[in-house]
């Protein structure tokens, strides 16, 4: 058998579910924390396939998203842009939720 | 600038002598291994090298603390002004040994692959866990600082969390993450083992949220980058556009400088492509070999960490990028052509 990615074995209780409630804890997470989003694609029609989005995240606060993230078992793949010159003041964070 | 910072590195590599064969080990290195380099040929290397500006030498190997003049080197080291950095599997270092570091090291770091079930797969050998862990009471009665380097692979990520409460408890001061690289014996034993764009953006993730648990405790350093801030600062990988200033200090044009165990001195990293070598000690000094490559291959190396930084930014699917091994791979691919 071929070994599991590290990341696959983070959270193992935890696989995301394509379900409109999972959709509903992003939108939450984004709506209680100081994340800016700024792009929000779904895909799938009426059920839902995968999910895309983009956060702006502040410096010093991609621990808190990427732990929200990972133990909520929203995301299936997360990307980290850190964005900034000369000093990185926050990141861009993209999150697929759905198959890769 | 450079990728290594304000740091200016010369590493040697004085044998590949080891009391292990570890499986991602880069430099082949392992019991069976004799040859080391002589003590006054180093001497002379450092000598040069912090006349050149280099301001840390890190001794690697090999296991280091199976050479014998190590003593001996690192004390010439600090003699010209350069910090010290020891890379060490752990295993050897009993009492004596300990005794030999001691004074003259500024950072002593010790490779921890992960669980011990991980550590001893890698490190092939049932007994390297429990044998390094039963080191660590020496290591910090010795007052020698020290930290730890995690080896990323596309398998591990899951252990970094136990790996840094490890650290913590042993009271590192430094846990480096540094992914696996396919050269040396982990292209013939890992092959797939490298961390793709997912694991290295969970890794840069993970890292971020643990740096903030433990704060100031413990630092930790990924060596990853951003594709983007590359491509925004080039000079940060040599790669800036037009000539280079011929007239800088040779560790501005060249950081980390490396001495291999047969002598060969090459840029950037272990293994580099021979066609940019600077030659061999013992056929000349360092300062001559560093005159006659800033003549002759400097703008040959300018276009290849060029290319490195084109292909690497051309890439949109993952963000973050080892820079090293897209410089290796490079100049592969530039001896092919």
């Amino acid at each position: 058998m071929a070994p599991q990615r590290g990341s696959d074995q983070l959270d193992p209780g935890h696989r995301p579910q394509l379900d409109t409630a999972k959709l509903s804890q992003i939108t939450d997470l984004a709506a209680k924390s100081n994340f800016h989003i700024l792009r929000w694609e779904i895909y799938g029609q009426p059920a839902i396939d995968w999910i895309r989005g983009t956060f702006r995240v502040p410096q010093g606060q991609v621990g808190e998203m990427v732990e929200k993230v990972l133990n909520g078992g929203i995301s299936y793949n997360i990307e980290v842009f850190p964005i900034g010159i000369p000093k990185p003041d926050g990141a861009l964070v993209n999150i697929q939720y759905g198959p890769r | 600038m450079g990728p290594t910072g304000r740091s200016r590195i010369v590493q040697i590599h004085p044998t590949r002598r080891c009391n292990l064969r570890c499986l991602h080990c880069y430099s082949s290195s392992g019991p069976e291994e004799r040859g080391e380099l002589s003590a006054s040929l180093l001497r002379d290397a450092l000598t040069d090298a912090a006349a050149a500006g280099y301001t840390v030498a890190g001794f690697s190997g090999g296991e280091p603390t199976l050479y014998r003049s190590l003593r001996e080197v690192l004390e010439h080291a600090r003699s010209q002004g350069l910090l010290t950095t020891v890379t060490s599997n752990g295993m050897l270092l009993d009492e004596r040994r300990l005794a030999i570091l001691t004074g003259a090291v500024d950072l002593l770091a010790i490779s921890l692959d992960g669980i011990p079930a991980s550590h001893n797969r890698m490190r092939a050998d049932p007994r390297a866990f429990a044998t390094m862990e039963s080191r660590l009471d020496g290591v910090r009665s010795s007052g020698i600082p020290f930290g730890f380097i995690f080896t990323l692979t596309q398998h591990n990520l899951h252990e970094l969390p136990w790996v840094t409460e490890f650290a913590l408890a042993q009271g590192a001061g430094l846990l480096q993450i540094h992914p696996l690289e396919e050269a040396g014996r982990a292209a013939e034993r890992l092959p797939g083992g490298r961390p793709d764009g997912i694991e290295t953006s969970y890794a840069f993730l993970l890292a971020h949220e643990l740096q903030e648990q433990v704060g100031e405790r413990l630092r930790i350093q990924l060596d990853l980058v951003s594709r983007q801030q590359l491509a925004e600062r080039p000079a940060c990988v040599f790669a800036e556009a037009g000539e280079a200033d011929c007239g800088r200090p040779f560790a501005e044009l060249v950081s980390p400088l490396i001495v291999e165990a047969d002598g060969q001195v090459v840029p950037l990293e272990y293994g580099f492509t021979r066609e940019l070598a600077l030659g061999r000690l013992g056929d000349a000094r360092l300062s001559d070999l560093m005159e006659s490559w800033r003549r002759d291959r400097l703008p040959e190396f300018r276009r290849l960490c060029r290319h490195a930084l084109a292909a690497i930014t051309a890439v949109t699917e993952t963000p973050l990028t080892n820079w090293y091994e897209a410089v290796r791979e490079a100049g592969l691919r530039q001896a092919v052509a």
